[in-house]
């Protein structure tokens, strides 16, 4: 019997370049137009930590050494 | 594997060589069958492919299966009532059919995953990512965010311990869980409570069974600081009773708007051994007040099954007689029994019990 699962689509770190460029935003990237939603730091290639969608608008988060994950979650 | 072992080393004794054989086709059926014991073992054999070969597609597959091994596995520790929590998870690499626009779902996160080398971080990163998205639902926008968070630390801590890895835990209590607990003093008071609850077994067992509850009756409803108010007061009251010193009275049930709950304690030796009426009537009263759930909650000392064990013995057939007879005379179907073990707030170890029944009214 096939249980409730969670579905949790993640990112393999050689990827990026690939899921930039899937969501259409490789040359707003390249270009430095993408901000961080929780501290406005840069998004790079390197940086990129995770992105959620809030109405409509995508939301970038940057991994920050001293940012902890669940404050990923509360963007 | 330790149960497993003891398992082949019976067979053994009984069936000689043929033990071995029989044990090694249990073993295997019991792999076979279960996605998560084949899931681990998946992510063993990608691992070494991925070590000798170094190929992303082996390093893919063992992230992959690692995680939902791992994570699958422990969250089984987990009661959340009749089901665990939180659900099962299943990662699945993001890829998108060439030219064509990938798309992110509203409220979806998708998270980038480090290297192999880096798993105890992908592990704490998704079960991060699983408890936001799967426990809580329904409530997080009435809660404020000290209360979401203590919640949110203390039930990823709780899966991470299952995960049976310190590197794993010890990265998140150094990383995640201490950083936060220590942002403020109101963090630092909510925190506490959900510990203490937590360490009673009465966390996932009862707080967060009645939350879901509570999602489901104000489902539509905008929050408000009494909704709010609801919930600080329900958690409150358990760490109230979380904390109950000997013969200490404190409040055994919990009614507003939309939470009705009673509690049963049953702690005292001497006071179930005179006898069960005493809990049939504080049954009784809780029924006349029209509560949606009645626990009834034994904290069993575990020394006493050592130095008397005729009484312990007593002790344990007393509590099932109430339990038979909560059933017989007032007709409430149980809803669920969970055993497992606790520490006091004095620090002793003890066996505990919890059962939830919901009265026949509630449905109707």
């Amino acid at each position: 019997m096939e249980r409730e699962k969670e579905v949790i689509r993640s990112i393999y770190h050689k990827d990026v370049v690939n899921f930039f460029e899937s969501i259409g935003l490789s040359r707003e990237l390249e270009r430095g137009e993408i901000r961080c939603s929780v501290c406005g730091e840069i998004i790079t290639l390197n940086n990129f930590r995770a992105v959620t969608r809030k109405s409509e608008n995508l939301l970038f988060c940057c991994n920050k050494r001293n940012r902890v994950f669940i404050n990923l979650f509360h963007i | 594997m330790i149960s497993f072992l003891a398992t082949l080393i019976e067979l053994i004794s009984k069936y000689g060589p043929w033990g071995i054989f029989i044990g090694t086709i249990y073993y295997l059926l019991k792999v076979i069958l279960d996605e998560d014991r084949s899931a681990a073992w998946r992510a063993r054999i990608y691992k070494a492919v991925y070590k000798i070969s170094g190929k992303s597609e082996a390093e893919k597959k063992y992230i992959e299966n690692d995680i939902n091994s791992r994570i699958n596995l422990a969250r089984r520790n987990i009661p959340f009532g009749k089901e665990y929590l939180p659900k099962a998870i299943k990662v699945e690499w993001f890829e998108s059919a060439e030219g064509e626009t990938a798309r992110i779902k509203e409220d979806e996160i998708v998270v980038r995953l480090d290297p192999a080398e880096s798993q105890e971080k992908n592990i704490v990163l998704l079960a991060n990512a699983l408890v936001k998205q799967t426990s809580l639902t329904g409530i997080r926008h009435i809660l404020n965010e000290p209360l979401e968070l203590s919640m949110d630390l203390n039930l990823i801590r709780n899966l991470l311990k299952e995960v049976g890895d310190r590197r794993v835990l010890d990265w998140f209590l150094r990383n995640e869980y201490q950083p936060n607990v220590d942002k403020s003093e109101e963090m630092k008071e909510w925190n506490g409570k959900i510990v203490e609850i937590d360490e009673r077994g009465l966390f996932t067992r009862l707080l967060l069974v009645e939350l879901d509850e509570y999602s489901k009756r104000v489902m539509g409803k905008p929050a408000s600081s009494e909704m709010f108010d609801e919930i600080a007061g329900l958690v409150d009251f358990l760490y109230k009773i979380s904390t109950k010193a000997y013969a200490q009275d404190v409040p055994l049930d919990y009614i507003t708007q939309n939470i009705k709950i009673g509690v049963i304690l049953v702690g005292e030796t001497s006071k179930i051994l005179s006898g069960i009426e005493n809990y049939l009537m504080a049954f009784a009263y809780k029924i006349q007040q029209q509560l949606t759930s009645v626990y009834v909650i034994v904290w069993d000392k575990e020394f006493l099954g050592n130095i008397d064990p005729e009484t312990h013995q007593k002790f344990v057939e007393m509590t099932e007689s109430l339990d038979k007879n909560i059933q017989k005379f007032f007709r409430v179907p149980k809803d669920f029994e969970l055993k497992y073990t606790c520490a006091d707030h004095a620090g002793n170890k003890r066996k505990a019990k919890i059962s939830r029944y919901i009265p026949e009214y509630v449905s109707q």
